[in-house]
């Protein structure tokens, strides 16, 4: 295979592997690699330098830093189902095919037609500060027209238009010491905890540990910081109780030391993994990031971070430029300039605010010849697809502008330093609040709310030596905070101290008049003007400005732009940076795809599908399944060529001519027992239980503290001190849930105990005329004799040669028997009740049947027919409702609402025309020519056609319904006809309730 | 009487084994059902004496009274699961007799004994080697603190898993590997049956 040429790789070093070429495609362009390269000096090797365009001007971008801060170099990697919008060039590791294009260029990065417009501004004239406030606002129906060209230019990726097909999990876990962060800090601290014994997981969001080691040349130990990092990870890998995690980004600190971290396995059957880890102690070595230099025309590409640099030049063997400059206002910028001279890269010239500039970074540029300019700053930057030179001028005495004759610098590379971020957005993240600290210009972590100490840069130390120290020292601290001896902790790793001068903070270099813009946000493009703007529009406060200005808003929540944003901010406003504070810190840390939050709980994991003992027979026999709750019940059974209305009809007739059968098993069970267990329902049902007979069963009605209808089941008396009682299906577990809090915190005198044995029965229900004949056939020891055995009564014997306890109870209106066994017996239940049934023609039905049914009857459904706001009395079921004694919510009943004549009642309503089914929810009103808006007087709950009476049935909630039997409402539906219904009671079928009874 | 169907009965019969069973693609992670457990769920008053010694005279062992501990007995074990509420498996053999002698030692006291054998079961998984495999299974699906030191044979819990109610019970077997029972209600016996299954392709690299 042949691989194009990497024009802009070095002949030798770097971290990366030449035995491993890799083949890689940008923006429809086949380049080559390394393995071990990131996308970002893959690119930059085969010289592409130009990476986006920017979202509001659609300026020409390059790659500006090398890890998460990148606002630039964002692309849309992988293609499909598996393609990720907004990743971060710098931060993906390269990898063979890998696919990826810029997500900020349309049509284009080369040939972008909004930038041959002038970029979005000119499109839509004036894009200042509060451009989103001031434009979008008004007029509001231009919205639309705004957002369609807006979401088109600005890119911003594209999420995956077909299910994942990548595996991704979640796993919790629990460890005494959690170290984020794998340089020289986390290394150290991790080293130190682990040997004292602590459970350790350190997480580097690299692909390879060592932070800032890995390009430079510092030695640990007088040996190379390199082979330090390598024993150190050997060592942690042979700890049994240390976990290491490179490719992890730690993304979020919650309450209680809870952390997630998101673990990427590139190539992997499990592609992601998130962490969910509960920490004893957390030690933050997240590092520091470095700041850019604001001063005009710095987004050119070919401006870069000197960190940037240095990464590309040392770590991938990289030349990010041909002749370099650097424009910083401290001095570990001049690394960078030491790097690229190294290996081959001429550097024009040094351009440093500071007006005495001595130390030895600086020191040892100078003996390599290279000119500083001291007390200067670079005022512009030349070149629009590509840095061809920088102008500088130099600073007045007051430091506030600019003076003298312009000096040009011949380059096309400006590495920028200005200075050190902390990166404290984890620490944050706790709940603390990172402060200020003016000796070294940056904000550094403030008190610890959680369990959590910050080490090395991430805490404001940037030198090397004191690094090691505080890591080590803040791993055995965190070890001993957990209960280990620190004395484990070993000898801290050494380095010989640097001394480095105070930098000068510059966060707004001063500019000659007509100067170009100078961008503080690249990836939103807010620039200090917009800033500036916003404090003379009275935006003061820092989140205020932020929202305003857009600073931050980025898919790189401004990790590179915000604490230069507000310094100008705070300048402007002259309330100084301790005081202006930050905008607030959220999780992720950095963004993660949605797939891993979710981790397998999708498709079939979603929610637990809860089966019946006889689940399987319902498979075989082709029933169609609805969910109730997280269960699943069978809907109906179509026969081959049925429709559901064909299904339905015929199971409805064979449970009104003959019998059906139901799998009734889902219904919620609670065993209520104890010497006040009778009293204790009198508190929860509205009725009266104490006089109940052993062997008999009743209907019970709860309410809610408001005296709205909560659940309905009937209960039936097993013993003197002991109730079975049914709850509706959706209902069980908040049923024994409320009736816990009840006995537990308001009746703890009460002797009762309330236990949930619907898993334990099997429940077979059998309705219809011939229910009697099957039973007769399948039981023994039973009378089933309607005299011996009436409707609401119960008898134990055996069915079908297993212990039973039948009820005869109905929710259809017909001669009916629930047969309880215990449930791994119900498939055999059901088996002998349906070969015994043969012979009368016994048919399985669903749900749909089962509410069509007691629909017929007038029978609500709670959740259906009520919906928290119905009353019995709405219900027309005041006979229910015991005046003897107290009940849950009976007070509640007679506030002046719930007696009002004109609440919704229910009724049954019949359309004037058989055959025309109401949709369930359908509004009604009093007239057929209605006025918009119109008075509604009520809806309909439950709606079905009635094989049975051969016309369709309708239950609704009607203001004063009652006093309107006979009358009409209508119906107006959507399809724009209006149907007319008579009001009528809701009781359709056998109101006498000869059938049930017989 | 005809013989009674296990949760997993669907899941054996497709294995063509007696009851469901499972190994990992990479081997790491063991799991089968253990049908037709006893489990007896046993409420009464824990600072009533006679209640106490009647119960442990019939189980052969105290119940345990320090929360998320068990005890084991002649019978079977015993899990806390509440200060007046315990847990009471026992081996799918001489379960009604177990029964039995319960109820006789609880008749005519304030207490609950109540046979919820036929909707229960429990999914045993066995970690091979070090057992980490088999507990990042479990960690995937639970939040608890599943290392051996913090979670040791003699403790049990009840949790979330998968979004299931189970009851988590670890031992180590006789040949010293790590291994985790888990209680749960038949109708949910599926959804982590086939959960479980899913998950453990992740866990020990083999799919």
């Amino acid at each position: 295979m042949s691989y194009p040429s990497q024009g802009r790789r070095l002949p030798e070093g770097g971290l990366i592997d030449r035995g491993s070429p890799l083949l890689f495609h940008f923006n429809g362009r086949t380049c080559s690699g390394y393995a071990g390269d990131t996308l970002a000096s893959a690119l930059l090797a085969n010289g592409v330098t130009l990476v986006g365009r920017s979202f509001k001007y659609h300026r020409p971008r390059g790659i500006v830093g090398s890890g998460a801060e990148e606002p630039n170099a964002i692309v849309q990697v992988g293609e499909g189902a598996l393609t990720v919008p907004n990743m971060r060039a710098t931060q993906t590791e390269l990898h063979k095919d890998l696919v990826a294009a810029s997500v900020n260029a349309w049509p284009g990065v080369s040939f972008d037609l909004a930038a041959a417009a002038g970029g979005l501004a000119k499109i839509l004239p004036l894009m200042p500060a509060g451009f989103y406030y001031k434009t979008f606002m008004w007029p509001q129906s231009f919205w639309r027209h705004y957002e369609r060209i807006i979401r088109k230019a600005a890119g911003l990726g594209r999420a995956p238009g077909a299910p994942d097909p990548q595996r991704r999990d979640k796993i919790n876990i629990h460890c005494d010491v959690l170290v984020a962060g794998g340089g020289p800090a986390g290394l150290a601290a991790a080293l130190a905890a682990g040997r004292c014994g602590a459970r350790v997981i350190l997480a580097d969001e690299q692909f390879i540990f060592g932070g800032s080691l890995l390009p430079g040349d510092a030695a640990i130990d007088r040996r190379p910081a390199r082979d330090w990092v390598g024993r150190a990870v050997d060592e942690l890998r042979a700890m049994k109780r240390v976990r290491l995690l490179p490719r992890t980004t730690v993304c979020g600190y919650f309450d209680h030391n809870f952390l997630s971290l998101l673990e990427r396995m590139p190539g992997q059957p499990l592609a992601e993994r998130l962490w969910r880890v509960r920490a004893r102690r957390v030690v933050l070595a997240a590092g520091a990031i470095e700041r850019p230099l604001v001063f005009p025309n710095n987004d050119r590409p070919g401006v870069m971070l000197a960190s940037a640099v240095s990464q590309y030049v040392r770590r991938y063997a990289v030349r990010p430029g041909t002749c370099g400059a650097l424009f910083t206002n401290n001095d570990s910028g001049y690394t960078a300039v030491l790097d690229l001279l190294d290996n081959g890269i001429s550097v024009a010239g040094v351009v440093d605010p500071r007006t005495t500039v001595h130390g030895p970074l600086p020191g040892r540029v100078r003996e390599r010849g290279v000119k500083i300019h001291t007390g200067c700053v670079v005022t512009n930057v030349a070149g629009r697809r590509r840095v061809r030179g920088v102008q500088v001028m130099t600073l007045s005495q007051a430091g506030n502008t600019v003076t003298g004759k312009a000096a040009t610098l011949q380059c096309d590379l400006l590495a920028v330093s200005g200075g050190w971020s902390p990166a404290v957005h984890l620490h944050a993240q706790s709940g603390a609040r990172p402060v200020f600290d003016e000796s070294r210009a940056c904000f550094v972590p403030g008190e610890s709310v959680q369990a959590e100490q910050s080490a090395g840069a991430a805490n404001g130390v940037f030198d090397l030596a004191a690094c090691l120290a505080e890591g080590h020292a803040a791993g055995a601290a965190a070890a001993a905070a957990a209960g280990f001896s620190a004395a484990g902790g070993g000898e801290a790793p050494s380095a010989e101290p640097a001394e480095q001068a105070p930098l000068m903070p510059l966060w707004l270099a001063p500019a000659p008049p007509g100067h170009g813009k100078r961008f503080v946000d690249y990836q939103n493009d807010t620039d200090a003007a917009d800033l500036q703007l916003a404090v003379r529009e009275n935006y003061r406060a820092m989140e205020h400005v932020k929202r305003y200005t857009a600073l931050g808003f980025g898919t790189d929540q401004g990790k590179l732009g915000n604490i230069n944003g507000m310094a100008i901010v705070a300048a402007e406003t002259g309330a100084g940076i301790a005081a202006t504070g930050t905008t607030t810190f959220r999780p992720p840390y950095t963004p993660l795809a949605f797939g891993a939050l979710a981790g397998r709980e999708r498709g079939q994991f979603f929610d637990p599908l809860r089966k019946t003992a006889i689940h399987q027979w319902h498979v075989d026999h082709g029933a169609e399944f609805e969910n109730v709750g997280q269960w699943k019940r069978p809907w109906f059974y179509p026969r081959p060529g049925e429709r559901m209305v064909d299904a339905v009809n015929r199971e409805c007739l064979a449970a009104r001519g003959a019998v059906g059968i139901l799998d009734a098993g889902t219904l919620g069970k609670i065993d209520v027992r104890g010497p006040d267990a009778a009293e204790f329902l009198n508190r929860i049902y509205t009725n009266a239980w104490d006089k109940l007979k052993i062997g008999a069963c009743r209907y019970g009605l709860m309410l809610g503290e408001d005296g709205m209808v909560m659940d309905d089941g009937v209960t039936a008396r097993i013993a003197e001190d002991r109730f079975h009682m049914t709850t509706t299906t959706g209902g069980a577990a908040h049923v024994l849930a409320w009736m816990e809090r009840w006995l537990q915190t308001e009746w703890p005198h009460l002797r009762v105990f309330l236990t949930s044995v619907t898993e334990r029965w099997a429940t077979v229900s059998l309705a219809g005329p011939r229910s009697r004949a099957v039973m007769e056939t399948l039981c023994g020891g039973i009378d089933f004799a309607a005299a011996a055995f009436p409707l609401m009564a119960f008898r134990d014997g055996t069915v079908a040669g297993i212990a039973a306890r039948v009820f005869r109870i109905s929710f259809s209106g017909e001669l009916c028997y629930e047969v309880n066994v215990a449930a791994g017996h119900g498939r055999a239940l059901w088996d002998a009740c349906m070969e015994a049934g043969a012979v009368h023609g016994i048919t399985p039905y669903g749900t749909e049947t089962m509410h069509v049914l007691r629909a017929e009857k007038g029978y609500i459904i709670v959740g259906q027919d009520t919906d928290g706001s119905v009353t019995p009395m709405d219900l027309g079921m005041e006979w229910i409702l015991s005046k003897k004694k107290d009940f849950l919510g009976k007070r509640s009943l007679s506030r002046p609402d719930c007696v009002r004549k004109d609440r919704k009642q229910l009724v049954g309503l019949r359309t004037m025309d058989p055959q025309e089914v109401l949709p369930e929810g359908a509004q009604l009103t009093d007239s057929r020519i209605v006025s918009r808006p119109a008075p509604m007087v009520g809806h309909v709950t439950s709606s079905y056609y009635s094989a049975c009476l051969k016309h369709s049935i309708a239950l609704a909630l009607v203001k004063g319904g009652r006093a309107r039997m006979g009358g009409t409402v209508y119906a107006p539906l959507v399809d724009g006809r209006t149907v007319a219904a008579e009001v009528c009671s809701p009781v359709f079928y056998d109101p006498e309730g000869a059938k049930q009874n017989g | 009487m005809a013989e009674p169907q296990s949760p997993l009965h669907d899941v054996a019969v497709a294995g063509g084994a007696a009851a469901a069973e499972f190994v990992s693609p990479g081997g790491a992670v063991r799991m089968c059902e253990l049908p037709f457990l006893g489990h007896f769920h046993l409420r009464g008053a824990p600072d009533d004496a006679k209640f106490l010694s009647q119960v442990k005279a019939a189980l052969g062992c105290a119940l345990p009274l320090t929360p998320n501990t068990t005890a084991a007995g002649e019978a079977g074990g015993v899990l806390w699961l509440g200060p007046d509420e315990w847990w009471i498996l026992t081996a799918a053999g001489g379960r009604a007799e177990v029964l039995q002698s319960l109820e006789k030692a609880v008749a005519g006291m304030f207490a609950s004994l109540i046979d919820q054998s036929p909707g229960h079961t429990v999914i045993r998984i066995i970690g091979e080697g070090d057992g980490e495999p088999a507990r990042n299974l479990l960690r995937s699906g639970c939040t608890l603190d599943l290392h051996p030191e913090h979670f040791p044979p003699g403790r049990c819990a009840q949790t979330v898993f998968a979004k299931t109610n189970v009851t988590l019970l670890p031992a180590e077997d006789e040949k010293n590997r790590w291994r985790c029972d888990l209680v749960v209600r038949r109708s949910f016996a599926d959804h982590l049956w086939r959960w479980l299954e899913e998950g453990a392709a992740g866990v020990d690299g083999g799919g």
